[in-house]
């Protein structure tokens, strides 16, 4: 997301850059994958439409989930100490975090895609809508 | 928000920035930066107001956490700063207890962190990796033991399963002793699995997320 990769092609070689998944790596080329590919897309478009660098806007996005403290930065270079500092000011408005919410949705497994507002009111409460602690 | 808009780490009285400085990238030979550039970046995290640095026993072979000691020392930052470090990845082929999540492998690595630290505490203690065999207790009462020694000042968990973080915050929590304040993970818009199980645990513990 810091702009080191673009997409390749499919077998050995998937992408190309100058970055730690260019060589060995514990990841190997398990990053790049087609709904990564489309994440990125979708992240390269929000950081157009408002500037910033696209790892700005990542790490603005990560920031702003709740139950997180304090992302680790990794830089080899100090404008990427700077760059990622300035995510700090970066405040995305709901819909480019609701953008980039559906663009990263990881795909539904057992059980979690049952506990779901909806599925709860028709399923559980008997029709009634439960607000619950916190 | 700056740097110096600090927050707790977790349910504790531990306080850092809202970003962390990673030192993976220390003397990395082909990814990371040579002495001159890990220095610069280090000041220039620093000067904008940072405290929260992380490193581990294994980045760069160890590396990592001399250079990051020798700039500590340099400009006389320790009390300042929130160094974070991490035990778990095997340091000696052939010998188990070289690595994993024991009460020996534990004093062994933390002994190894202190000296190229150049320092006498770590003030948070990460186990880098769950072993998959270490009790939940046995890790428990060793780094407890280690915050007690002051050694230590606070603990918490890394690539580990969410089960295993709350077994260890629920047997801490009872028996009234100190426990994890909080989950290093992998976190971003390319791996939001972590929001299943991980996150939600976290919050339920009063443990905060540095991924």
């Amino acid at each position: 997301m810091a702009g080191k990769y673009e997409r390749g092609g499919p077998a050995a070689q998937p992408a190309s850059g100058e970055g730690r998944l260019s060589g060995a790596n514990p990841f190997g080329t398990t990053k790049f994958t087609d709904q990564n590919w489309r994440i990125l897309e979708a992240l390269r478009g929000v950081a157009g439409q408002l500037g910033p660098p696209p790892a700005q806007v990542a790490l603005a996005w990560a920031l702003a989930q709740q139950g997180i403290t304090a992302p680790i930065i990794g830089a080899s270079r100090v404008a990427q100490v700077q760059d990622n500092i300035a995510a700090l000011g970066l405040s995305l408005s709901p819909a480019h975090l609701q953008e980039l919410a559906q663009a990263s949705a990881p795909a539904p497994t057992f059980p979690y895609a049952i506990f779901t507002p909806e599925l709860n009111r028709a399923a559980v409460f008997g029709g009634t809508s439960v607000q619950g602690w916190q | 928000m700056t740097l110096t808009d600090f927050r707790t780490l977790g349910r504790s009285g531990l306080v850092v920035s809202p970003l962390a400085l990673g030192t993976m990238t220390f003397g990395t030979a082909r990814w990371g930066s040579d002495d001159e550039v890990s220095q610069a970046v280090f000041t220039a995290y620093v000067e904008a107001g940072g405290n929260f640095i992380d490193t581990a026993d294994v980045y760069s072979g160890g590396r990592s956490e001399e250079m990051l000691g020798g700039y500590v020392a340099a400009r006389k930052l320790r009390d300042q700063l929130v160094l974070a470090t991490k035990f778990g990845f095997g340091a000696q082929p052939g010998n188990p207890n070289a690595g994993g999540n024991g009460r020996k492998q534990i004093y062994r690595a933390l002994e190894g962190s202190l000296r190229r630290l150049k320092t006498d505490y770590v003030d948070m203690y990460w186990l880098h990796v769950w072993d998959t065999v270490t009790p939940a207790a046995e890790v428990l009462q060793t780094l407890g033991d280690l915050v007690r020694a002051g050694k230590i000042r606070y603990f918490g968990l890394s690539d580990m399963p969410a089960w295993y973080a709350t077994q260890l915050a629920t047997l801490a929590q009872a028996h009234g002793v100190p426990g994890p304040i909080a989950m290093q993970l992998e976190y971003s818009l390319v791996e939001r699995t972590t929001e299943r199980e991980h996150v939600p645990a976290a919050r339920a513990l009063g443990l905060g997320v540095v991924p």
